[in-house]
C-alpha cells in the first residue's frame, strides 16, 4: 500500500510541475486536494484538528438554540407579529409558535461530528468519482487572511448539486470555517438526506414567500443574525437554482440584499463577497437537465430517487476545478457612492434600502458573476463540445484532435482559461475526454468521431432517424442539447466576441458605425440569455475590437471607420458567429411564431403555453427537415426569448397572479424578424429545405473549408 | 493619604479650598462675599498668583491678559506642568499645579505599547516664532483711531496676536510647532464690559473690520482660526477681562454673570455663596461661560445639572443690528421659537454674548466616586443603557473601554509602600484567576456621586445592584478617581505625543442607544482601515469611551493617534482618516457633534446634517443680523 502511494505521489508530482508550467493555467496555482487523500488513512483527515481555523475578529458565538431565541426575541419579529395579531385576530401564542415552527424548520443544525463522519466517507466516494479536485491554493490563502476582517458570504456558481457539497469539502480540507448554505425547501422535503444537510450547514428557504410577512421577516433576521454574529461564512447561489444550460442566469437579489443589509445599517464593519467558480469535467445531472430544457418534466427530488441514482457511482467524472476569487470588501466598493446615513431616521429593524444601495447589490451581483465566469476554466470536453455542434458527424479523429488544439489556442487568446494538462498528447487527451462522455458521443468506429443519435447510442430507440412526431424529434434532441450545454460554457465565456463576430453578418467589410449598432443590438437582444451587465456600452465593444484586431483577425482602419477581416481571421470568426447561430436561430423562429399566429385575446395567452407552442412549431420544422439547430427547442432559449422581446417593448406581457400573459402586434415582431434575419445566413431564412436539409445531413468542416 | 490629594485634584484643583472630600461637608465653611462688577484690576495676575487663591483677594481674572506668560504657547494648559521623559526615560508629570505629579513608572511601557513609539526618539519643533516673521497687522485707520479714543485696552504685539489666533485644533498646534499662519488677528482688544463690547461691534460695523470673538481659546474645531482670505483687520475680541459675577439671586437660584469668566473662577466666585453651576466641562480650568453658549457645551455632571442649554436662564447676545435678549428671566415661556437657541451654537457668527444668567444650585454635601469592572465593553454599555432606562444615573457616569483601562494604569503612581503593591497584584488575581475576566477584555466605569450623603448612600445602592446584573464587579473609589483625572491628563499627553512623532487627537459624538457597539466597533474599524490605506505603517492607538448618557442614547468620546514618522504630510493623513470616521459616525446614526461643535473642521456635513431647508433658514438669520459679516470667522456655515 504504502509503495503503491509513494509511486502515485511522483507521478502526481510531476505532472503538478507540468501543469504548472502550461500558460493556460495562467497564474492560478491549483493544487489537488485529493491527492492526499490518496496516500494517507481517510480516517485521518476526518479526525484533522480545527484548532487554526481562522476566525472573524468581532465573531460572536452563539449554539443554534441560542440564534433561534435571538432571531424570535428580536424587535424586527416583534414588529411583525404585533402587526400580524392586529391585522389578523389570531392570538399572539398561536403566531408565536408558528414562528418557532418556521424557524425550527429552516434554522441549520451544523454539527462537526457530522461533517467528520462525512469527512470521513467523501473522500472515499471522490476518489472513485474523480482523477482530480483542484482548487486554486492563492485564491484560499487570500481568503484564509481576511477571514478575520469581516463576515464572509461565499457566491459559488450553481451547475449541479454536488456544489454545496464540494464547497464545504474545501473549506474542511484547508481548514477554513465551513459554511452554512441556503438551500430549496424542495431539498427539506426529502427525508434523511434533509437532516443531513442540515447537519452540513444546509438551511432551508422558500423558493418564493412574496406577501408572507412572518415568513419574511423570520427568514431576514435569520440570516442577518447569522451574518452578524460572523461564526459561519453564508453561502448561497447567486443564480438561485442550478443553470441548466451551462450558461449563467440572471442573479437573484433578494438574499443578497438582506445578507447585505447589515452593513448599510452599520451593524458589521464590512462584508467580504468571494466569487467561487466550480468547473466539472462532466456534470452528474446532465441528461436530466438535458430533459428539462426540453420540456421533459424533472422528477422532484427524493431520497428514493437518489439511490436509483446510485449507478453514477460506477461512473468517471473527470476532474473538478474550484477557482476561490479575490474577496470583493463591500465597503470598498461602496464608501464612494453610497450614503449609509438614510438609515438613521428609520429603526433598524425595519428592512429599508435606498434606491442606490438596491442598484449597487446589483452591480455587485454582476461584479460576481463576471468573475465567476472569467475564473470558468474550459475543460477538453468543452473544446470537443464547442465543435460537436458544429460538425456532428463525420470527424477523422485526427482531423478533430487538430481542431480541438486549434480552438484551445483560440479560446486563450481570447481570454479564456482552458484546463490543459500538459503532459500527455492531445489525442490522449481527447479521446479520454469522449470516453468519459460516451453517452454523447460515438466511439464504435475506431478513428471517426461524431455524435450518438440517443443518449449511450448511435441509433434512436425506435431505430430510424426520421422525426415524424413530437416525440422523436424531442428524444433525438436529448443529445445534441447535453452537448450544447457544454458548449455553452465556452459561447458564455466569448459571448461578446462571438456577437461582434456575427454582428458582421457575412461580410468582410464594415463600417464602425454600423458594426457598432448591430453589435449593440445583439447585446440587447440576448441580455437574459447571457446575462449582461446592464451597461455594457461602447467601452466594451471597443475592447472586444481590440481583442479580435490584437489577434490580428481584423484590422480597424481608423481614417475610413472602417472595420476589415483579415485572411488570418476568416476561420476563426466565421467558427466564433456559429457558436451563437443556434441562439439567432431560436430567437428568429420565436418571431416567426409570433408573426404567423395572430394574438387573439381569447387563446391562452400564458408565457408557458406560448413557449410550448413554439418549440411545438420548431419540432415541426425539424419533422419538415428545415431546421438543424437542435438546441432551438429548449424552453430556456424561447422563454428568454419572449423576456428579451417584452423587455425590448416588442411584445407586452400583462403580470397576474397565475403568470404573466402576453399580447402582441404581428407587425412590430416582423421589424425585429427582420432585424435577426440580417444576422443569419441567407438561405436558411428563406426557408429552402432541400439545402437546410444538405446542410444538416453533409456538413461543410468549417475547419477544413477555411 | 494619596488618594484623598487625588480627588481634590480632579475636581477641586479648581477650588482646593471649599471643597472637603468626606460626606461631613457642611455650608458653614463657606465664606460670603458680595460681588460688585466695575472695580476688577485689568491688569490681571502674573502666573504664579494662579495656583491658591484665598478668600477675597484676587478678583481679577487667574489668566493675565498676556496669557502666553502663564500658558504654553504652543501646547496645552500651563507653562510648568507637562508630561515628560526623564533621561532614563521614566516617565514622569512635571509641577505641582495637578495632583498628579512626579515619577510615573508605567507611562514608559504604555507609551512603548504604541507603534513606533520609542521615548529616546524626541522631535525639535520651532522654538518661539519672532514677532518679525508674523503677519503685519492691518489697520483700519477709522476704527483704530474710535478704540485710542475709548481708552480700551488693547494690543498689537506679536505674541498677543498668535496667541489668539488658534484653538486646540491638532491642526492648528501642529502649524504653531512646525508652520506658520497665513493669517492672525490685527488687534487684541479687551472690553471690561458689556457696554463696551455694543460700542465696539457699533464700530466694527461702521468702519468694516472682521470680528473674532475669543473667549477661552480652547476650540477644537478651528473655530479661532482666521479666514486665509479675509483681507479686513481682523480684531481679536478678548473678552477674558469681562469676568464678575454681577448678582446673585438665592430666591430664585439664579446668578448673573459676565461671558468671560473661566469655569474655574465662576466655580470659585459662587463657591463663597454656597452655590455652583454644576457645568463641569473636561476644559473648565480655561474655557469660558461665552464659549460654552457660543458652542453648546456639556459638563460631565450634566445628569444632576443639565447642560448649558438646560442652565442657561437669560443671554445677552450684541449683534451689528443690537442686543438680542428676552425681557424677562423665567424658566420656560411659549413665545414662538425660542431665540436661545438661535445664540446657543453660534459660534460667533451672529454677535457677542456678554452677559448670562445661569441656574445655580447649592453645593452638594457629600461627593463620592465609585468604579465598576465590567467583562467586556458590550456588558458595559448594556448597563448603561439600563441605568438610562431608569434613570438613576449619578452625576457623572463613563465607560472607558479596555485601551482606555489599560492607559489609565499608566498614570498610577509609585507604590507607595510594599504592601500597596502586594494590594494591586492581589486585585489583579482575585480578578483574572478566580472571577475570569480577561485583561485585555475587560472595560471600567467611573461613577461620580453628589448629593446628601443618604442620596448618595442610596444611588450607590441602586447603581450598584444594577451593575451586578450585567457582570460588573464595584471596583473602589480610587480607580474612579484615577478615571476623571484623565480627563485633563490627556489633553496635556499630546503634547507629549507630539514631541515623539505621534499624532493624536479626540472627536464625540451622540447615537442613539441601539447603535452604540456597532459605531464604537465600526468606527475603529474603519480608522485602522485608513490608516492603512494612508500609509501609516504602524498600528495606530484607538480607544473610547462612553461620556454621557441620555434617554435616548449616549454621547461617545474617541481618542486616536497614531506614529507619523515618515508619513510625506501627516496633518493631511490625519484629517482624511477623521473625515473618514466622521462619514462612518455619521453613517452608523450618530450626530455630527455632541458638544465639540462644528467650526470650520465640520463645516461640509452642515447642510447634510440639518437639511437644506433648515441650512437656508440659519443663512438667513446670519444675514440679517450680520449684513455686513463683522463676525466673519466663518464658522459653521
Amino acid at each position: 500500500m504504502s509503495t503503491n502511494g509513494s509511486n502515485l505521489k511522483s507521478k502526481t508530482d510531476s505532472r503538478k510541475k507540468a501543469y504548472t508550467h502550461q500558460q493556460c493555467v495562467e497564474m492560478d496555482d491549483f493544487e489537488d486536494i485529493l491527492e492526499p487523500r490518496r496516500n494517507e488513512l481517510d480516517v485521518r483527515f476526518a479526525l484533522q484538528s480545527r484548532d487554526g481555523v481562522p476566525e472573524y475578529k468581532y465573531t460572536n458565538k452563539q449554539t443554534r438554540s441560542q440564534v433561534n431565541e435571538s432571531v424570535l426575541s428580536s424587535p424586527r419579529l416583534k414588529f411583525t407579529i404585533d402587526k400580524i395579531v392586529t391585522e389578523t385576530g389570531l392570538s399572539r401564542k398561536e403566531v408565536e409558535k408558528e414562528a418557532f415552527e418556521i424557524l425550527d424548520d429552516m434554522a441549520h443544525a451544523q454539527s462537526l461530528t457530522n461533517l467528520r463522519t462525512l469527512a470521513y466517507i467523501f473522500p472515499k466516494l471522490y476518489k472513485r468519482l474523480l482523477r482530480h479536485l483542484y482548487v486554486n491554493k492563492d485564491g484560499i490563502e487570500k481568503l484564509r487572511a481576511q477571514v478575520k476582517d469581516a463576515p464572509v458570504i461565499l457566491l459559488p456558481t450553481h451547475r449541479s448539486y454536488q456544489d454545496f457539497l464540494v464547497m464545504t469539502y474545501v473549506c474542511f480540507h484547508y481548514g477554513l470555517p465551513l459554511p452554512f448554505v441556503a438551500t430549496g425547501q424542495d431539498f427539506n422535503k426529502m427525508k434523511l438526506i434533509n437532516e443531513v444537510l442540515r447537519m452540513c450547514g444546509a438551511f432551508y428557504i422558500r423558493r418564493s414567500f412574496g406577501t408572507d410577512d412572518l415568513y419574511w421577516a423570520l427568514f431576514t433576521e435569520y440570516v442577518q443574525t447569522n451574518v452578524i454574529n460572523g461564526e459561519l461564512p453564508l453561502e448561497f447561489f447567486l443564480e438561485g437554482t442550478r443553470s441548466r444550460t451551462g450558461k449563467f442566469l440572471p442573479p437573484k437579489l433578494g438574499l443578497l440584499a438582506v445578507a447585505l443589509e447589515p452593513y448599510f445599517t452599520g451593524k458589521v464593519p464590512d462584508i467580504l463577497v468571494v466569487p467561487v467558480s466550480f468547473t466539472y469535467d462532466r456534470i452528474l445531472e446532465e441528461l436530466l437537465h438535458s430533459r428539462e430544457m426540453l420540456g421533459i418534466p424533472k422528477p422532484k427530488e427524493s431520497t428514493s430517487g437518489l439511490f436509483k441514482a446510485r449507478t453514477i457511482l460506477q461512473d468517471n467524472y473527470g476532474d473538478i476545478y474550484v477557482h476561490v476569487g479575490d474577496p470583493i470588501s463591500v465597503r470598498e466598493m461602496a464608501s464612494p457612492r453610497i450614503d449609509r446615513s438614510v438609515h438613521n431616521t428609520l429603526p433598524r429593524f425595519l428592512f429599508n434600502l435606498s434606491s442606490s444601495e438596491q442598484k449597487f447589490v446589483a452591480d455587485l451581483a454582476y461584479n460576481v458573476q463576471e468573475s465567476q465566469l472569467r475564473n470558468i476554466y474550459m475543460s477538453v470536453w468543452v473544446l470537443c463540445a464547442t465543435l460537436l455542434m458544429q460538425r456532428p458527424h463525420g470527424y477523422t479523429l485526427r482531423d478533430f484532435c487538430r481542431d480541438v488544439e486549434w480552438l484551445k489556442d483560440l479560446a486563450i487568446n481570447l481570454g479564456a482559461k482552458v484546463a490543459w494538462p500538459g503532459e500527455y498528447s492531445v489525442q490522449t487527451l481527447v479521446t479520454s475526454h469522449l470516453k468519459r462522455h460516451r453517452t454523447f458521443v460515438n466511439l464504435a468506429h475506431k478513428n471517426q468521431v461524431s455524435i450518438n443519435a440517443y443518449e449511450g447510442s448511435p441509433l434512436p430507440p425506435t431505430g430510424s432517424m426520421e422525426m415524424n412526431s413530437l416525440d422523436e424529434v424531442m428524444s433525438l434532441a436529448v443529445v445534441p442539447m447535453g452537448i450544447a450545454m457544454y458548449r455553452n460554457h465556452l459561447v458564455c465565456r466569448l459571448a461578446n466576441v462571438c456577437l461582434l463576430t456575427s454582428s458582421f453578418c457575412g461580410t468582410n467589410a464594415i463600417s464602425i458605425g454600423d458594426l457598432f449598432l448591430k453589435f449593440w443590438f445583439l447585446i440587447r437582444v440576448f441580455q437574459k440569455e447571457f446575462v449582461f451587465k446592464p451597461s455594457v456600452t461602447e467601452t466594451e465593444f471597443a475592447a472586444t475590437l481590440k481583442k479580435l484586431e490584437s489577434c490580428t483577425f481584423i484590422q480597424v482602419c481608423n481614417t475610413e471607420k472602417k472595420v476589415e477581416v483579415l485572411s488570418n481571421g476568416m476561420k476563426a470568426m466565421s467558427f466564433l458567429s456559429k457558436m451563437v447561430e443556434p441562439f439567432l436561430q431560436g430567437y428568429y423562429m420565436v418571431c416567426q411564431y409570433l408573426v404567423q399566429t395572430k394574438w387573439n385575446p381569447d387563446n391562452d395567452n400564458k408565457s408557458k403555453s406560448i413557449a410550448k407552442n413554439i418549440q411545438a412549431l420548431i419540432a415541426q420544422k425539424f419533422m419538415n427537415d428545415e431546421m438543424k439547430h437542435f438546441d432551438t427547442l429548449s424552453l430556456n432559449l424561447i422563454g428568454n426569448a419572449l423576456t428579451s422581446l417584452v423587455a425590448m417593448d416588442y411584445i407586452q406581457c400583462n403580470k397576474s397572479e397565475n403568470g404573466g400573459s402576453l399580447s402582441w402586434q404581428a407587425s412590430k415582431v416582423e421589424e425585429v424578424m427582420a432585424k435577426l434575419g440580417s444576422y443569419l445566413p441567407k438561405l436558411e431564412i428563406n426557408g429552402g429545405a432541400v439545402q437546410t436539409h444538405r446542410t444538416r445531413r453533409e456538413p461543410m468542416s468549417v475547419t477544413s473549408k477555411l | 493619604m494619596s488618594s484623598h490629594r487625588r480627588l481634590e485634584a480632579i475636581l477641586g484643583h479648581c477650588n482646593e479650598t471649599s471643597f472637603q472630600r468626606r460626606s461631613t461637608l457642611s455650608g458653614g465653611s463657606v465664606k460670603q462675599e458680595i460681588c460688585q462688577g466695575g472695580n476688577s484690576d485689568s491688569d490681571g495676575r502674573s502666573s504664579t498668583g494662579v495656583r491658591r487663591v484665598e478668600g477675597n483677594e484676587r478678583d481679577g481674572p487667574r489668566i493675565p491678559k498676556r496669557r502666553q506668560e502663564s500658558l504654553k504657547w504652543n501646547g496645552w494648559g500651563f507653562r510648568d506642568s507637562k508630561f515628560e521623559f526623564d533621561a532614563e526615560g521614566s516617565g514622569m508629570f512635571k509641577g505641582d499645579r495637578y495632583l498628579l505629579s512626579g515619577m510615573l513608572p508605567n507611562l514608559r511601557s504604555f507609551a512603548e505599547s504604541i507603534e513606533g513609539f520609542k521615548v529616546n526618539d524626541k522631535l525639535q519643533g520651532q522654538g518661539e516664532i519672532p514677532s518679525e516673521s508674523l503677519p503685519k497687522p492691518v489697520t483700519n485707520e477709522g476704527f483704530f483711531k474710535e478704540i485710542r479714543q475709548s481708552g480700551m485696552s488693547f494690543s498689537l504685539d506679536g505674541q498677543d496676536r498668535l496667541f489668539r489666533a488658534h484653538g486646540h485644533t491638532l491642526q492648528e498646534i501642529f502649524i504653531l510647532r512646525m508652520g506658520r499662519f497665513d493669517r492672525i488677528p490685527d488687534i487684541v482688544i479687551w472690553p471690561e464690559c458689556h457696554d463696551d463690547v455694543v460700542k465696539l461691534v457699533e464700530a466694527a460695523d461702521r468702519h468694516n473690520v472682521c470680528m473674532i470673538p475669543f473667549g477661552g481659546g480652547t476650540s477644537v474645531t478651528n473655530g479661532l482660526e482666521c479666514p486665509k482670505e479675509e483681507t479686513r483687520m481682523i480684531v481679536s475680541l478678548d473678552m477674558s477681562q469681562m469676568n464678575k459675577v454681577l448678582w446673585v439671586d438665592e430666591k430664585n437660584m439664579t446668578a448673573h454673570i459676565e461671558a468671560g469668566i473661566v469655569g474655574i473662577d465662576l466655580e470659585e466666585k459662587l463657591g463663597k455663596y454656597g452655590l455652583c453651576t454644576g457645568h463641569e466641562p473636561d476644559s473648565c480650568e480655561f474655557s469660558s461661560l461665552g464659549g460654552w453658549v457660543a458652542t453648546r457645551a456639556s459638563g460631565m455632571k450634566k445628569n444632576v445639572y443639565g447642560n448649558i442649554e438646560d442652565m442657561l436662564v437669560h443671554v445677552k447676545m450684541v449683534t451689528p443690528k443690537g442686543v438680542m435678549e428676552k425681557n424677562c428671566q423665567v424658566p420656560r415661556m411659549s413665545t414662538g421659537p425660542d431665540i436661545h437657541h438661535l445664540i446657543l451654537g453660534s459660534e460667533g457668527i451672529l454677535g457677542v454674548i456678554t452677559e448670562v444668567t445661569l441656574r445655580v444650585r447649592p453645593i452638594p454635601p457629600c461627593r463620592r466616586y465609585g468604579s465598576v469592572v465590567f467583562y467586556n465593553f458590550d456588558d458595559g454599555v448594556d448597563f448603561m443603557r439600563e441605568v438610562a432606562k431608569q434613570r438613576c444615573a449619578p452625576a457623572s457616569i463613563r465607560l472607558m473601554d479596555n485601551a482606555q483601562f489599560k492607559f489609565g494604569i499608566s498614570l498610577r503612581p509609585p507604590p507607595s509602600s510594599m504592601w500597596a503593591s502586594l494590594g494591586d497584584s492581589f486585585k489583579k488575581f482575585y480578578l483574572t484567576k478566580l472571577k475570569g475576566y480577561d485583561v485585555d477584555q475587560l472595560a471600567i466605569l467611573t461613577l461620580l456621586f453628589e448629593g446628601t450623603a443618604e442620596e448618595v448612600a442610596a444611588q450607590e445602592k441602586r447603581v450598584y445592584k444594577i451593575a451586578s446584573q450585567f457582570r460588573g464587579l464595584a471596583g473602589g473609589e480610587e480607580n474612579g478617581q484615577r478615571g476623571y483625572m484623565l480627563t485633563f491628563a490627556i489633553a496635556y499627553l499630546r503634547d507629549l505625543a507630539l514631541d515623539h512623532h505621534c499624532i493624536a487627537e479626540s472627536f464625540e459624538t451622540t447615537v442613539p442607544w441601539d447603535r452604540v457597539h456597532d459605531l464604537c466597533r465600526n468606527v475603529k474599524e474603519r480608522i485602522r482601515q485608513e490608516c492603512k490605506n494612508h500609509g501609516v505603517k504602524n498600528e495606530p492607538y484607538l480607544t473610547c469611551r462612553v461620556t454621557q448618557l441620555y434617554d435616548t442614547g449616549a454621547c461617545i468620546y474617541f481618542y486616536f493617534g497614531f506614529f507619523y514618522k515618515g508619513l510625506p504630510n501627516p496633518v493631511h493623513s490625519y484629517e482624511s482618516i477623521e473625515n473618514a470616521a466622521r462619514d462612518e459616525i455619521i453613517a452608523h446614526g450618530g450626530s455630527l457633534s455632541h458638544h465639540h461643535g462644528v467650526g470650520k473642521i465640520r463645516k461640509k456635513w452642515m447642510r447634510s446634517t440639518i437639511s437644506d431647508t433648515g441650512y437656508e433658514t440659519l443663512q438667513s438669520v446670519k444675514n440679517s443680523l450680520d449684513p455686513n459679516n463683522v463676525f466673519g470667522n466663518k464658522n459653521l456655515l
